[in-house]
């Protein structure tokens, strides 16, 4: 069946695109490929989602924030 | 935290493949069923036309199946690139329900689907019957697999959050499989899928019905399908009521937004027909809409099971009201930045050795934690999705749903007088039923997905937190690299399928 050989051929072109081009070339894992360890990877991402609180004067600014009473009920 | 450039390039390249992605699977997940049904329908009676029929579409349903399968790796790959922060965090909730995914989708789909397609003169009739339910039933059950993982984003359940591994980490697998809402979505989902796979048998029946070629196929083919496409619609219906229960606990300004609902009122009613105004902003004085016709008392129903109920707005949720016990988001966002200042000090106080200040910044981030998302917040009103984007396509998507209703109601009537073919105008209408029927299910996912903007993670973690460091041009690249490779494949999807659908069914 010729419609069989057809789309047995896109799938074989589409997948050698898919992993052999734009896995290999275009989408690293950037987690993976920049960091040796999954320690250095969860520092990478803490430091990511943390980067508001750096600033050591903002995190004792809210650490020692006192809470108009709206928030009491939260 | 990428640049918002980056972030909204980002967004677009998983919103393209998505929807790419999207316009391939409802037709398998539909269509595989309709095949199995055409293919029972021809054991049990024993005629070949059944046989010729059922060949016929599990060719096109084949067609669908190749050019389409693979498409959704893309997504992964995606993860790992542009949204590396969001990845790991929820590597551990995703891992299982992805790992699942990929062995169910290879053992049954694949493993059934060479039988299916290939095995016709090579196994018994009774073997490939079964082998073309199990590609029926392994697809859908592929679907729910992905569906968990969407759910759990929505509507983060069952796990815990580990300040060390900087991950969420899942605590009860059940919790997050049967989560309400991972269960309203995949039962919705599906048949609305069932609904596309019909209305594709539909438009391309009525074609024939039209030029007067295939008629008694196209008329046996109608009967079956309308009666699943009726019955998808009933149960659509249904998971769509429960969706909607289940937004306004787990994500109330979704259901705010798909309705326009600004100021939220007891007894509130459904806008079955709206025009909203441009201008309106949350907080301001002007009228929602232009024009509005609402049903009293219906959004309160669907929303809370009873129509005298509160159902807040969007207003409500943004700014609180106190009388019905709302928090506003203000408030939510200085318990987030004291949470994320806490996770900052903790980590601070373990690589310092300092264990007392370690336990002591762990407990007051643990009784932050729920709010940790809204710390990244600038302001109150980022909790507002795009309001008219949710609203239209919401509405597109409901209208459609009735417009389908009435095409199955119809053609069944009809088609079981055996006077289809003579009714002209309700086959031209027909013809574009499944062109509807992909509007309405792309629509329903931009409903899904930017009702639930800011968010990556539902109050834990906004989009903007979730992609990777990386450069706006690498992203836009890949973005019109798929652009191209998918419309390729589209367009030689829609190539094949037109050359079977020339020859028809008197060719298998």
């Amino acid at each position: 069946m010729t419609v069989g050989k057809t789309l047995w051929k896109i799938i074989l072109i589409k997948l050698f695109i898919l992993f052999a081009v734009l896995k290999l070339f275009f989408f690293p894992d950037f987690l993976q490929n920049n960091f040796a360890t999954d320690e250095e990877r969860a520092d990478h991402v803490f430091e990511q989602i943390t980067g508001p609180a750096r600033n050591t004067s903002q995190v004792e600014t809210y650490r020692n924030i006192e809470l108009p009473d709206r928030h009491k009920e939260l | 935290m990428g640049d918002l450039s980056m972030v909204d390039w980002a967004r677009a390249q998983f919103a393209l493949t998505a929807m790419y992605h999207w316009i391939f699977v409802p037709l398998t997940l539909g269509l595989s069923f309709l095949c199995a049904f055409y293919e029972t329908l021809y054991v049990r009676t024993g005629k070949e036309e059944w046989k010729h029929i059922a060949k016929f579409w599990m060719t096109l349903f084949g067609i669908n199946f190749a050019i389409g399968v693979a498409t959704g790796i893309i997504l992964e790959f995606e993860f790992g690139t542009n949204w590396s922060n969001y990845s790991w965090m929820v590597g551990d909730i995703f891992g299982a329900p992805l790992a699942v995914e990929g062995i169910v989708a290879f053992f049954l789909e694949a493993t059934f689907f060479a039988v299916m397609f290939f095995g016709w003169d090579r196994v018994s009739k009774n073997f490939h019957l079964f082998s073309t339910w199990m590609v029926a039933v392994g697809s859908n059950l592929s679907a729910l697999w992905i569906l968990v993982a969407n759910g759990w984003m929505q509507s983060p359940v069952g796990m815990a959050f580990n300040p060390d591994t900087v991950r969420f980490e899942m605590q009860n697998f059940w919790e997050v499989l049967f989560s309400p809402v991972a269960m309203a979505k995949f039962t919705h989902t599906t048949s609305t899928s069932f609904m596309v796979g019909s209305l594709f048998v539909i438009t391309i029946s009525s074609w024939y019905l039209l030029k007067g070629r295939h008629m008694e196929m196209a008329k046996k083919s109608i009967i079956v399908a309308s009666v699943f496409g009726l019955l998808a619609t009933g149960y659509a219906a249904w998971t769509g009521d429960e969706s909607a229960f289940v937004n306004a606990s787990t994500q109330p300004m979704k259901l705010a937004a798909y309705e326009g609902l600004y100021d939220g009122e007891k007894g509130a009613g459904l806008v079955a027909l709206g025009l909203l105004s441009p201008e309106k902003k949350p907080g301001d004085n002007l009228a929602p809409f232009i024009f509005e016709i609402k049903i009293p008392g219906l959004l309160a129903l669907l929303a809370n099971r009873d129509s005298a109920s509160f159902v807040p707005g969007i207003n409500d949720l943004v700014y609180g009201n106190e009388q019905e016990g709302i928090v506003g988001v203000a408030a939510k966002m200085d318990k987030g930045k004291i949470a994320i200042a806490d996770l900052a000090a903790y980590k601070a106080a373990k690589k310092s050795g300092d264990s007392q200040a370690a336990e002591a910044t762990l407990a007051k981030f643990t009784a932050n934690q729920e709010f940790l998302g809204y710390g990244y917040l600038e302001s109150a009103e980022q909790t507002v999705p795009p309001v008219a984007t949710t609203f239209y396509s919401f509405h597109i998507m409901v209208f459609l749903a009735g417009f389908f209703l009435a095409i199955f109601l119809l053609y069944l009537v009809f088609a079981v007088k055996d006077t289809i073919a003579g009714k002209k105008a309700l086959l031209w209408l027909g013809f574009t039923s499944f062109f509807l029927g992909l509007i309405a299910s792309q629509s329903g996912w931009v409903v899904a997905e930017v009702g639930r903007q800011p968010w990556a993670i539902q109050d834990l973690m906004p989009v903007n937190v979730a992609t990777t460091n990386i450069s706006t041009g690498s992203v836009q690249m890949t973005f019109f690299m798929f652009l191209a490779i998918f419309t390729l494949l589209l367009i030689a999807e829609i190539k094949i399928m037109l050359k079977q659908i020339k020859i028809g069914p008197e060719g298998y």
